[in-house]
């Protein structure tokens, strides 16, 4: 019998996990409205602009003063999440301030026009004329998205690194493990070529590409990948490491060789790899990025329609003022149909492209997100979708699923060459959250058709009650559903923390938080996120009793 | 010799301070004056909290900015330096962290509550808000006492390091610091808004009740605090004299030599500047009272005295600051020569070599486009600042 939660536990490092997870999975909770609240504003003031009618630009307001209270909270749970990541995977950091900087760097001035931009419009408002309104709430969304693309390019990059060779072939339904995958593409200097004996190299399932500049372009598995960073980061030297195996004759009596770090070594190695690939285009390369992305700002754009719906539609069941009643008709009446066009893209067309991309790049995480493992009860099996995930998946409905069994415990492993790492398979967990994601986005997906359908034969008054009450549940869930599409991703990853690169043990911090250190930081966000709550029902839906319309101008 | 990595992370932190040092003043001064207000039944005062309400918040967000910019270029610059900071301090930065979030919300909290809580509930929130301000460097002074000198750094029986937080605070370099850093904030936060209110009222004499307003309620503590300042400098001058290679590129041009180093690098002329600019506050305000003794205590120029006092807080803040940075450099640890470094147990001794040197960065983080490519976001993001600041605090 498997246990799908133990084998999630049994990963270790809660203390790191714990804050990880309260910490960045609040900040992704606040950000779905910070990517999603400034472009339905965008989209209002240019219904406002082709229309005139003044209601459009109210419900504008009123998302863009929602967005200003939420962006402050997400402005400082990143911050701490920023902070949090230097004490707590300051290895992770290391790595992606030596390597992976730039986008990082870019990251902060599109920090920046968030900050500037969202509260020149909410501050500003009614100084500015309609056009130069129009144009900051342009930005006021692109910020986000541009923000989001930086950071989510590490993300991608911590699921397929650029330059990953994958290891399986739905054709045959075969591993390759054997055959050395997956790989990576490294460029070796040629100083460092000059040292290793090719031969040796290649029986280890290296594979020569071609020449650089400066070096070799070489294929390396990632056993071996995953064993030279353990070794850099746990301080070996040449004559400590498994590169001693592969040395030329001629320089096994260099004292100079043998005491040099090993992360010396990986240093240049990374180097080079990067400036081969483009210093500044490094991360955008993995194959995993517009995927992410555009899967990233659909969940930011579902859980805001949908909120959207729960906001709109409660408060429009208890209004009693009829000009205040057409007003609410026409942001219920934007909502449902933002929220249709923006569920459907998120299933068919992002959610579609992320789904191939892991199946082709991250195939353990996809042969537990099936569940494919005798004796676990895979959701996927119950529902026989097999062949259709299948055909999803690979285009074809005679493709393979990975086969979970089928893989080895320690695939990530260089023979005996461990790196402290009891096990690479993915916990089998991420099957149920990655259905219940699915599930509840085909469930949320039903709802608005059902609530557009009552827009096109009957109209918004005529929306069932039953209807509405459900719309409180419907944010609730989409904000769920893409908390669990997050889950999946990173959990899914497990034991990696950059897959193929660095596991869990490698990346994180010395000297681990402690229980009362977990205890007291998820306190801590806990309060955040009551006080965020409160403060979003004190100047949000307070003031809307009184069921007084804005003045614009 | 000029270096990039050094260059940015000087300008980021270099903004950053200053509008910290402002921003604890604030986070105290306003809920007082709030408080006091509503005391006093005076709503001058009140209306004078507000509007420095509105001067703390948009100096948070400014700095915050610098703050997080600052983060990235360390990380990116210097990674491996970071990573020896990560692995050590989390007790010091969470305990930052922790009251740079409390901070936040109860800013926000007592911001859009303003006329929203009971006077009780705001009050407390008030206090919150200025003492989890105070707060705050008690965990990044740690850190910045912790690089003049690695007290606390432990080694386990299979060397792996481990900060000792007790110990760390009895570093000999924190609580002249931490008290110099509170005392420093306060008397800048109380001297720019005298400065503030002295600009507005020169912009528009309508404003001159606040500038007179503030004058009362800050110009004798500030004076104190200014006063005060004299005693903690030299008592924090004093503890760096256990750290030579910093005390002599301090004092050292002044020709105060301690040990037999000698200057590596001379910024006693730093020292000097921010001595001269103390000075220039100090008369600055003298002069405001010999002109209220006079009977003529709010004039323009009062009101120009104090944007000077106010401009010189801020010169001193930041020369103190660069002094403070720039006397350890190279050094990211200041008591930490490579002797020292080659002593520590292996392999901190060769890691450590490499990863405590200004001059070792991360060359890829200093490639062309990307130092063309920070210049013009940097300058575009001021001038958007500008815009920003204008729109919020300026335009009708």
């Amino acid at each position: 019998m498997v246990n799908p939660i133990g084998s999630w536990v049994g990963f270790g490092y809660w203390g790191e996990r714990v804050l990880s997870m309260v910490g960045i999975g609040i900040h992704w909770g606040i950000l779905q409205y910070v990517l999603g609240l400034p472009f339905a504003a965008f989209i209002l003031q240019l219904i406002y602009l082709r229309t005139k009618d003044k209601d459009y630009l109210r419900i504008s307001k009123t998302l863009v003063k929602a967005m200003a209270i939420v962006f402050a909270v997400g402005a400082a749970t990143g911050t701490l999440v920023e902070f949090g990541l230097i004490v707590v995977w300051p290895n992770v950091l290391t790595a992606v301030g030596k390597w992976l900087y730039f986008p990082m760097y870019a990251e902060v001035f599109a920090f920046i026009m968030e900050v500037m931009i969202t509260y020149l419009l909410y501050y500003g408002w009614d100084k500015l004329s309609d056009v130069t309104r129009t144009i900051l709430t342009f930005f006021a969304f692109i910020g986000p998205w541009y923000s989001g693309a930086m950071i989510l390019s590490a993300n991608a990059y911590m699921n397929v690194p650029t330059g990953l060779l994958p290891d399986y072939n739905a054709t045959t339904g075969q591993w390759l493990y054997s055959l050395g995958y997956p790989k990576l593409l490294l460029d070796v200097p040629s100083a460092y070529v000059a040292i290793l004996n090719v031969t040796k190299l290649e029986s280890l399932g290296m594979t020569i590409k071609g020449t650089a500049s400066d070096g070799v372009l070489v294929y390396v598995p990632v056993s071996i990948v995953n064993r030279l960073v353990y070794e850099s980061f746990n301080h070996y030297t040449v004559n400590q490491s498994i590169l001693k195996a592969v040395l030329n004759s001629n320089v096994l009596s260099n004292q100079a060789v043998l005491q040099t770090p090993v992360l010396n070594i990986v240093n240049a190695i990374m180097d080079s790899t990067v400036k081969y690939f483009g210093i500044y285009t490094y991360l955008f390369q993995s194959p995993d990025f517009i995927p992410t992305l555009l899967h990233s700002i659909g969940a930011g754009l579902v859980v805001t329609g949908f909120t959207m719906i729960a906001g709109f539609g409660t408060r429009y069941m208890s209004v009693k003022d009829e000009k205040y009643k057409k007003y609410l008709e026409k942001a219920l009446k934007f909502s449902i149909v933002f929220s249709l066009i923006v569920i459907i893209y998120e299933g068919l067309i992002a959610g579609d492209m992320m789904g191939k991309t892991v199946a082709k790049y991250n195939p353990e995480k996809f042969a537990a997100i099936e569940g494919t493992q005798p004796g676990f009860t895979s959701i996927a099996s119950l529902l026989h979708l097999d062949k259709a995930e299948a055909f999803l998946a690979y285009g074809s409905f005679s493709a393979h699923l990975p086969n979970y069994s089928q893989i080895p415990q320690l695939w990530g492993q260089l023979g005996n060459f461990g790196v402290n790492v009891s096990s690479y398979l993915p916990p089998l967990i991420v099957d149920y959250s990655y259905y219940a994601m699915v599930i509840v986005g085909v469930l949320l997906g039903f709802y608005a058709l059902i609530l557009t359908g009552y827009l096109l034969f009957k109209g918004v008054s005529k929306i069932n009650r039953f209807w509405l009450y459900l719309a409180i549940p419907g944010a609730v869930l989409a904000q769920f559903a893409s908390l669990m599409g997050w889950g999946t991703r990173e959990i899914g990853r497990l034991p990696w923390i950059v897959y193929g690169v660095m596991t869990l043990n490698v990346g994180s911090t010395l000297n681990q938080p402690t229980l009362w250190q977990d205890i007291l930081v998820s306190l801590f966000y806990t309060v955040i996120v009551i006080a965020l709550i409160y403060t979003v029902y004190r100047f949000l839906w307070i003031p809307s009793k009184r069921e007084v319309l804005e003045e614009v101008k | 010799m000029f270096m990039v990595s050094v260059f940015w992370l000087a300008f980021n932190f270099g903004i950053h301070i200053v509008l910290v040092n402002i921003i604890i003043g604030l986070a105290v001064l306003v809920p007082l004056f709030k408080y006091l207000g509503m005391k006093r039944n005076d709503s001058d005062l009140i209306n004078l909290s507000r509007k420095m309400m509105k001067w703390y918040a948009v100096t948070y967000g400014v700095a915050g900015v610098f703050g997080t910019a600052f983060t990235v270029f360390l990380f990116s610059f210097y990674p491996f330096f970071t990573d020896v900071i990560g692995n050590l301090l989390l007790i010091p930065f969470g305990i930052s962290i922790v009251f740079v979030g409390l901070n936040f919300f109860s800013l926000i909290a007592y911001w859009y509550g303003w006329d929203h809580w009971s006077s009780k509930t705001h009050n407390l929130i008030g206090i919150l808000m200025g003492a989890s301000a105070i707060m705050i460097p008690f965990g990044f002074r740690q850190v910045f006492a912790f690089l003049n000198e690695p007290t606390g750094l432990s080694f386990t029986s299979t060397n792996q390091p481990y900060l000792d937080v007790l110990m760390a605070y009895t570093n000999p370099t924190f609580w002249p610091i931490y008290f110099k850093s509170i005392d420093g904030a306060l008397t800048a936060g109380m001297i720019s808004t005298m400065g503030g209110f002295g600009l507005i009222y020169i912009i528009n004499s309508e404003n001159k009740k606040y500038f007179e307003k503030s004058v009362n309620m800050l110009l004798l503590p500030s004076f104190i605090g200014l006063l005060l300042m004299i005693p903690l400098g030299f008592w924090y001058l004093e503890s760096l004299s256990g750290i030579p290679y910093k005390f002599n590129n301090i004092m050292g041009g002044l020709g105060w030599i301690v040990g037999n180093d000698g200057v590596s690098y001379n910024f006693s002329w730093l020292f000097v500047l921010s001595m001269l600019l103390t000075a220039i506050q100090v008369l600055a305000l003298v002069y405001i009272f010999y002109k209220g003794i006079k009977g003529s205590l709010i004039t323009k120029g009062t009101a120009y005295s104090s944007i000077l006092a106010a401009a010189s807080a801020i010169g001193t803040i930041e020369s103190m600051e660069m002094l403070n940075a720039f006397s350890q450099f190279p050094r990211f640890i200041a008591s930490l020569g490579n002797q020292q470094i080659a002593s520590l147990p292996y392999p901190w001794n060769v890691t450590l070599s490499s990863a405590l040197n200004l001059t070792d960065y991360n060359t890829l983080a200093a490639a062309p486009f990307a130092t063309f490519f920070t210049s013009v976001m940097m300058a575009l993001m001021i001038v958007v600042l500008g815009v920003f600041i204008y729109v919020i605090l300026f335009k009708k």
